[in-house]
């Protein structure tokens, strides 16, 4: 169950299926179709990076509003950063792809508040 | 001889009635309240300087040797601390105990905290109740009116006035406590009672503390510790307080079996944010991809 996972491992899971079907989603622009398998290893690596950072913010911090923002704000980074690199054609798609990446983001910034197992407290 | 006036006597009479603590290290600040086994006072410890809760009691003294002595055995957060059992110049005793400032849970209940900040508090007065049986004592008149909600929002169970020890019959026919809270079987006077019967009081409290239609799950729960059968009931209190911490952690209660429909509002309630940031993405992909196209 998601629920014995631990927080970060959570957040990868979720992050690296999240990015493999946002990636997926290339598949319907057709200019970009021809780029589709790097697209693919780009957005998962992406989705990846984001579960385990969102997944450590939650283990320090029990908030959902500031687990979904920290999660909006590194998609929206790290979308930018793949937005920034431009297409064969020398066309930038930031709006394509910095959208649904933030909101990927908060989706794996909420289910890391939400899921996963929370570590235990020192005293 | 000019006879004294109503007024002079009723006065009198009320300092008659007063404890005299001259032999104690307690002066008298007010009356507090009183009920059929005692009246409870406010005084001051002098030597501690601190103000505490002084019962004294108006009964025979077993029965008051017993409260003092159930109260010693149950240090717990949730259950009013005993400090002192004496011995008045006047030949009745009396308890000291923590002077609890706060509010009654039946004053609390009409206050502005909502149905989970006082589920929360339920499952306290469970605990309370469960560490009571957990060593040999069965409180036998857990209604509002003995619980207290401090300041910091602390309960304390208080008035172990009826309270007896679990392995002990009571006398067949020997009816205590207060009708509204009471099990059918204590209502009964039947001699050999156990927890059950605190978890049917206890059943009442959550209805009492409910919101007004209660939810289904939570009618459920206490109409299963209210049961008229003592074996239909939750076999401890913190059975019950289980699966009301079940209800406020958004999973089924297992005094209630839910519909399809009842499990999926449940889950739709519990994830209500994932499943509008789920729509914003999809929705959001579907504008891209119209917009694209355009």
């Amino acid at each position: 169950m998601i629920t014995n996972l631990n927080k970060p491992l959570v957040g990868v899971v979720l992050g690296a299926i999240l990015g493999v079907f946002d990636g997926a989603t290339a598949w319907f622009t057709p200019e970009v179709r021809p780029m589709i398998g790097s697209i693919l290893v780009g957005s998962s690596f992406k989705g990846l990076l984001t579960g385990v950072l969102a997944g450590a913010f939650a283990r320090k911090v029990r908030s959902i509003p500031m687990g979904v923002g920290f999660g909006l704000l590194v998609g929206l980074l790290l979308s930018y950063l793949v937005a920034a690199m431009p297409s064969e054609t020398g066309k930038h798609y930031y709006f394509e792809i910095m959208l649904p990446g933030s909101l990927l983001g908060a989706i794996v910034g909420f289910a890391t508040q939400r899921f996963g197992r929370a570590p235990l407290l020192r005293t | 001889m000019k006879p004294l006036s109503d007024q002079a006597l009723a006065r009198l009479r009320r300092a008659a009635s007063l404890p005299d603590l001259s032999s104690t290290r307690y002066t008298l600040v007010r009356e507090a309240g009183h009920g059929g086994m005692g009246t409870v006072y406010v005084v001051r410890d002098e030597e501690l300087g601190r103000e505490v809760a002084l019962k004294v009691f108006h009964i025979e003294d077993e029965q008051m040797r017993r409260e003092a002595q159930a109260l010693a055995k149950l240090e717990h957060p949730n259950i009013v601390p005993l400090y002192e059992f004496g011995r008045l110049d006047d030949g009745r005793h009396y308890y000291t105990m923590k002077l609890v400032e706060g509010a009654r849970l039946d004053e609390y209940r009409a206050g502005p905290a909502t149905q989970a900040d006082r589920l929360r508090l339920f499952v306290s007065i469970c605990g309370a109740a469960s560490f009571a049986h957990s060593r040999g004592v069965l409180h036998r008149d857990l209604k509002p009116r003995n619980i207290m909600v401090g300041s910091f929002g602390e309960v304390l169970v208080m008035d172990w006035g009826l309270a007896k020890p679990l392995n002990e019959a009571t006398p067949t026919g020997q009816v205590a406590g207060t009708p509204e809270y009471m099990a059918p079987e204590q209502a009964r006077g039947d001699p050999s009672l156990d927890e059950r019967a605190d978890v049917y009081a206890l059943g009442r409290i959550l209805a009492f503390l409910c919101d007004d239609p209660p939810p289904k799950p939570l009618r459920s729960v206490s109409a299963k510790a209210c049961a008229d059968r003592r074996d239909a009931r939750y076999a401890k209190a913190s059975e019950l307080a289980a699966d009301v911490l079940r209800y406020l952690d958004g999973l089924p209660v297992l005094a209630h079996r839910e519909t399809p429909l009842e499990a999926a509002t449940r889950w739709y309630r519990n994830n209500r944010t994932l499943l509008l940031l789920i729509a914003s993405y999809a929705v959001m992909r579907f504008l891209i991809f119209f917009w694209a196209r355009a």
